[in-house]
C-alpha cells in the first residue's frame, strides 16, 4: 500500500488515535510491506477494521445516547399519531372518511357516526342525532326487518362536515379496537345505519 | 451467524476482547513493540493482527491502564504490561480455562 493511501485512510481514525499512534502506525505498516508479510489488500482492510473498532469503542456512548434520542422522538410521534384524537374536523381530518349513507358498506366496523349539525364530544357516540335523506329512509325501509339490528357503536366521535341539507354527509371516523378489527357484514352495517336515521327522522 | 458479522455488537466485543488477550499475553513475558507483538501472536496463536487493529487494541489497554508505552527506540515505541494488566490478563486467562476444562469433559475429550 502506498503511503498516501495509509495517510488517507488514517483519516479515518480519531483524532487523538491519529496523533497518539499515526506515526507507529505507518511505520509498522511499511515495515510489514518491506517483509512481505501481509498483503496490500489486508492492510487496507485491516486500517479500516481498525478504524471502525476505535470508533466503535470510544464513540459507543455518543451513538448509543444518539439512537437512544431517536428512538424516544419516534415513539412520540408514533403515540400522538396513533391517539390522533381532536375533535376538531379540521385536526381529525386525515384520519376521518368521508362518507354518504348510501356507501356504507366502505364503513370500518366500529366506526362513529356523526351526522351534519350535530355536536361533537369525547363521549361514544351511540345515537344517531342527524336529519337522514329521502334515500336513506327509502334504504332503510326496504331492509327486511330481521336485518334491522341497534347500531353499537362505541368508537369517539372526530368531528362532522356537511354537503348541503339535502345531501347530508356523514363523517365517520376511522376506529378499529384491537379486539374487533374485521368489517362488519356489509348488510348489517347498512341496516345499522338505517335504523338510525329512522330513530333520528322519530325524533328519538 | 458467522464470527465475521460485524453487525453484532456482542460478536464485536468478543473479538476485541480476544486480541486484547493476545496482546497481554504476548506482552506478559516483556516488552515488545508493533511488529514484535505481531509476530509473536503470529507465532504463539496462529493469528497476523494488522497495524490498524493492533493499534486499536494498544489504545484500548493503555486507555484503561493494562498496558503503558516504554520510551521511543529507532521511532518505535516498545509496550509493557502494568501491574493492572496481569491481573486482568490472569483472570481472564483462569475463566478461559475453567471454560476449556468443561467443554472438553462434556465432549469427552481429555485435556492435553
Amino acid at each position: 500500500m502506498s503511503s498516501p493511501v495509509m495517510r488517507m485512510l488514517l483519516k479515518l481514525y480519531p483524532r487523538r488515535i491519529r496523533n497518539r499512534y499515526g506515526d507507529e502506525l505507518l511505520n509498522l505498516h511499511d515495515e510489514l510491506r518491506a517483509h512481505g508479510d501481509v498483503s496490500r489488500t489486508r492492510l487496507i482492510r485491516d486500517a479500516i477494521a481498525g478504524a471502525v473498532l476505535v470508533r466503535s469503542a470510544r464513540q459507543r456512548a455518543h451513538l448509543m445516547t444518539a439512537a437512544v434520542l431517536v428512538a424516544v422522538a419516534l415513539a412520540i410521534v408514533g403515540t400522538t399519531i396513533a391517539a390522533g384524537g381532536t375533535d376538531s374536523p379540521a385536526g381529525a381530518s386525515h384520519l376521518e372518511a368521508r362518507l354518504t349513507v348510501g356507501h356504507v358498506n366502505a364503513v370500518p366496523y366500529g366506526s362513529c357516526f356523526v351526522a351534519e349539525g350535530s355536536s361533537c364530544s369525547l363521549a361514544p357516540c351511540t345515537v344517531f342525532t342527524g336529519q337522514p335523506s329521502t334515500e336513506d329512509a327509502a334504504a332503510y325501509s326496504s331492509e327486511p326487518a330481521t336485518q334491522r339490528r341497534p347500531h353499537s357503536t362505541t368508537g369517539r366521535c372526530a368531528g362532522y362536515r356537511g354537503a348541503g341539507p339535502q345531501h347530508p354527509v356523514f363523517v365517520a371516523r376511522v376506529v378499529k379496537p384491537a379486539h374487533r378489527r374485521r368489517r362488519q357484514p356489509r348488510r348489517q352495517v347498512a341496516s345499522s345505519v338505517g335504523r338510525l336515521a329512522h330513530q333520528a327522522q322519530l325524533g328519538q | 451467524m458467522s464470527s465475521r458479522d460485524v453487525s453484532s455488537g456482542v460478536l464485536v466485543a468478543a473479538d476485541l476482547s480476544k486480541r486484547v488477550v493476545l496482546v497481554l499475553t504476548s506482552l506478559a513475558d516483556g516488552p515488545k513493540h508493533g511488529y514484535a507483538l505481531i509476530k509473536d501472536i503470529e507465532q504463539f496463536a496462529g493469528v497476523t493482527l494488522g497495524p490498524g487493529t493492533l493499534y486499536g487494541a494498544l489504545a484500548r489497554l493503555e486507555d484503561a491502564g493494562l498496558v503503558k508505552a516504554l520510551p521511543a527506540q529507532k521511532r518505535r515505541h516498545p509496550y509493557q504490561i502494568t501491574a493492572a494488566g496481569t491481573a486482568a490478563l490472569t483472570e481472564q486467562l483462569r475463566r478461559d480455562e475453567q471454560i476449556t476444562r468443561v467443554g472438553l469433559a462434556r465432549i469427552g475429550v481429555q485435556p492435553v
